[in-house]
């Protein structure tokens, strides 16, 4: 039992807490300031063959992945959990409502106390303090012995456990990154425009994903405004959906988020061509056009095409090269059978297809981050911002039919705003005096 | 091409810096009627700062969070902003002058990375949650800033005379500043980071830096509201903190990694 108690000394330590922070940032600022997984011979180029070697054997090109990196953050992380256990009592202890001070001595004792004598009987001075007190938002109890009426209150008192609630945070964020680590699935999936992939949702349905479209947006003046990748999912309790993929805006389904990654553009495999179109006469008729790849037929092609889109889809007749520029000559199969045949059309240039990079991330762990965050922020705005106040009156009838009002406050900290508070709330009372 | 926001901000310099001149002046040769031209300088440069935003947010079409000049001309905004509001009237001239240097230094800083407004914005740059991280981060950091200041004036005072009495206000803005850069640089951050690539946490530069950062801070609220600490000690670690702040605010321009472009 000493020895656990030993144990629990050591893991709760202030000093020692301070030491592993402190060593966890030192590694840390090692960490971002030198490169991390670059291959061995950079370090050795780099940092020269003396000290390069010297990184690479302390590890110091993964830190972030190094085993010892990963017991520091787990030891701080108990460390936390151990000191969030021991300061609970505490923090519950100070949280109660205040004892009653019922001799005058003692609050004198406080760092803030004053005295008056209201003009009015013991019963409405009470009725008074309570008043002014609640105004203020605090909460307060009085209780009356004998001719003395003993009010006492107090704000905020769950900043106490600001610090509990900020060391809790941290667990919370340790066992979501665990969660993440152990359990997560991160997978690139690299598809062509018009190609698709599948994924699996949480309760193992299947999920397939046709990639439709793919465009860069630009504004007004040419500037670029966003990514767009259109699909279409389908899965068995999905139906079909459509989406947009966006930088900031993923595919999110049954627990699977689907991030668009990159693009790249393959020029060697076009998805089609921007042309522009003439009439038989020579006349611009069109100036861009896009023809998909398709639709493209090359020359040899022809009459197997003509026999199979006829009536439906508008097909190329013939292609040919001049010099620079391509030019083909185009006749759809509904014009094919009016005079004003055939139109040209020229190529402006072809579009390379697109091949988007989609991120498929699943992350089990991620309601404790949220917790965590959110405990987080709270913990230390509440221990930081808030302070715990608590002010004690005694109230005495004296021989004129007054009251005498004795009172004094304390607050764990921001003790400038509260002793502006206690200024506050006498010269109210003041005024019936 | 010459847009309003340079003009606005170079006005804006010069008017934070014949301030610090006026202050040292006053300090040098004790002059106590000085007090009001310089607080006038600084009110106009605050002004003329307001300006020089307004005007880039317009040039730009959107809140003037998206880059380092960006990022710095807010940041050193806010830092006078808050100064002129809530702490000129506590601060002693001497760190008036350090805060004043320093802004303006910043400032000069900024302008080697200014960015022409009309300029491309990153696609993964447009969501709401950069205004939420990138404006609660700087609003720390500008807290940091000014204990930064009165760390720095507190030491000269305790090597001239053995006695630093700025420590309570060192206090009070670093523990107005951490919750801000915990909720922003830290949370936010981490929220935005799952929402544009898929992951709360990547390790990439900038954001191990913050950590950093935030450790530091932590350790100082720790030695102090725990373990007692007074005096040198915190001021170091309140000036090592920001010294890291800004390493980590420029330092992604040469460490490369996510945060590259800001």
């Amino acid at each position: 039992m000493a020895f656990l108690r030993k144990i629990f000394g050591v893991v709760t330590s202030t000093k020692i807490g301070l030491i592993v922070m402190i060593v966890i940032a030192g590694l840390s600022l090692i960490g971002g300031v030198i490169p991390q997984n670059a291959p061995r011979d950079f370090y050795l180029q780099q940092y020269g063959p003396g000290f390069g070697k010297l990184l690479l054997t302390l590890e110091l090109d993964h830190v972030f992945r190094t085993n010892y990196y990963s017991i520091l953050l787990i030891a701080f992380s108990l460390m936390v959990f151990a000191c969030a256990l021991k300061r609970l009592p505490v923090a519950i202890r100070l949280a109660r409502r205040p004892e009653p001070l019922t001799e005058i001595e003692q609050l004198r004792k406080q760092p803030f106390k004053a005295s008056l004598i209201l003009d009015v009987d013991p019963e409405e001075a009470r009725l008074h303090i309570v008043d002014v007190l609640k105004r203020r938002f605090y909460k307060v109890a009085t209780k009356a012995v004998d001719s003395r009426t003993y009010v006492q209150a107090s704000k905020n008192a769950f900043s106490r456990y600001g610090s509990f609630i900020l060391h809790l945070s941290f667990v919370l964020l340790l066992i979501g990154g665990l969660a993440i680590a152990r359990f997560g699935r991160e997978r690139i999936h690299e598809v062509r425009v018009g190609n698709s992939f599948d994924f699996v949702a949480a309760r193992g349905e299947t999920i397939n994903v046709d990639v439709e479209d793919f465009r860069v947006e630009t504004d007004n003046e040419g500037r670029l405004r966003d990514y767009i990748c259109e699909v279409e999912a389908a899965g068995k309790d999905l139906g079909r959906a459509w989406y947009r993929i966006r930088p900031n805006h993923p595919l999110g389904y049954g627990g699977v988020d689907i991030y668009l990654e990159s693009y790249e553009e393959d020029a060697e495999n076009p998805s089609g061509f921007l042309v522009s179109v003439y009439d038989s006469s020579g006349e611009l008729i069109v100036p861009h056009v896009f023809v998909p790849r398709d639709d493209y037929v090359r020359v040899d092609e022809i009459d197997a095409t003509l026999k199979a889109d006829v009536g439906v889809v508008p097909t190329i007749r013939e292609i040919s090269d001049a010099g620079v520029t391509t030019h083909f000559i185009y006749q759809s199969a509904e014009e094919a059978s009016s005079d004003s045949l055939p139109i040209r059309f020229v190529l402006i240039h072809a579009i390379p297809s697109v091949i988007v990079s989609l991120k498929e991330v699943r992350q089990p762990g991620q309601v404790f981050i949220i917790a965590g965050f959110t405990l987080l922020t709270f913990g230390t705005i509440v221990s930081l911002y808030l302070s715990h106040r608590k002010i004690w009156f005694i109230v005495e009838p004296t021989s004129e039919g007054r009251s005498q009002v004795h009172f004094g406050g304390r607050s764990n900290r921001h003790t400038r705003a509260f002793e502006a508070e206690f200024e506050r709330v006498k010269a109210t009372l003041d005024e019936l005096s | 091409m010459n847009y309003p926001d340079i003009t606005l901000t170079i006005v804006a310099v010069a008017l934070y810096f014949l301030g610090l001149v006026v202050i040292a002046a006053e300090i040098t040769f004790k002059r106590e009627n000085l007090e009001k031209i310089w607080q006038v300088s600084v009110g106009c440069g605050i002004g003329f700062q307001t300006a020089a935003l307004v005007a880039r947010g317009i040039l730009a079409q959107q809140v003037p969070l998206t880059d380092l000049f960006e990022y710095t001309l807010v940041f050193t905004w806010a830092l006078a902003l808050i100064f002129f509001l809530l702490f000129r009237k506590h601060f002693p001239k001497q760190a008036s002058l350090v805060l004043l240097i320093t802004i303006t230094l910043l400032m000069g800083i900024s302008f080697l990375y200014y960015t022409d407004p009309k300029g491309v914005t990153m696609p993964a740059l447009r969501s709401f949650w950069l205004y939420v991280h990138v404006s609660l981060a700087a609003l720390g950091e500008t807290f940091f800033a000014i204990a930064f200041v009165t760390s720095i004036v507190d030491l000269v005072r305790w090597a001239k005379a053995k006695d630093g009495n700025l420590g309570e206000l060192t206090y009070r803005a670093i523990s107005m500043g951490f919750p801000l850069f915990t909720a922003g640089a830290l949370v936010a951050g981490a929220i935005w980071a799952k929402k544009a690539w898929g992951s709360y946490w990547s390790w990439d530069p900038k954001e191990v830096l913050s950590l950093v950062v935030w450790l530091v801070y932590a350790a100082y609220l720790h030695a102090r509201l725990v373990k007692g600490f007074k005096g040198r000690a915190l001021a170091i670690i309140s000036i090592v903190g920001f010294l890291l702040t800004l390493f980590t605010i420029f330092g992604s321009l040469i460490l490369g990694g996510l945060h590259s472009y800001s």
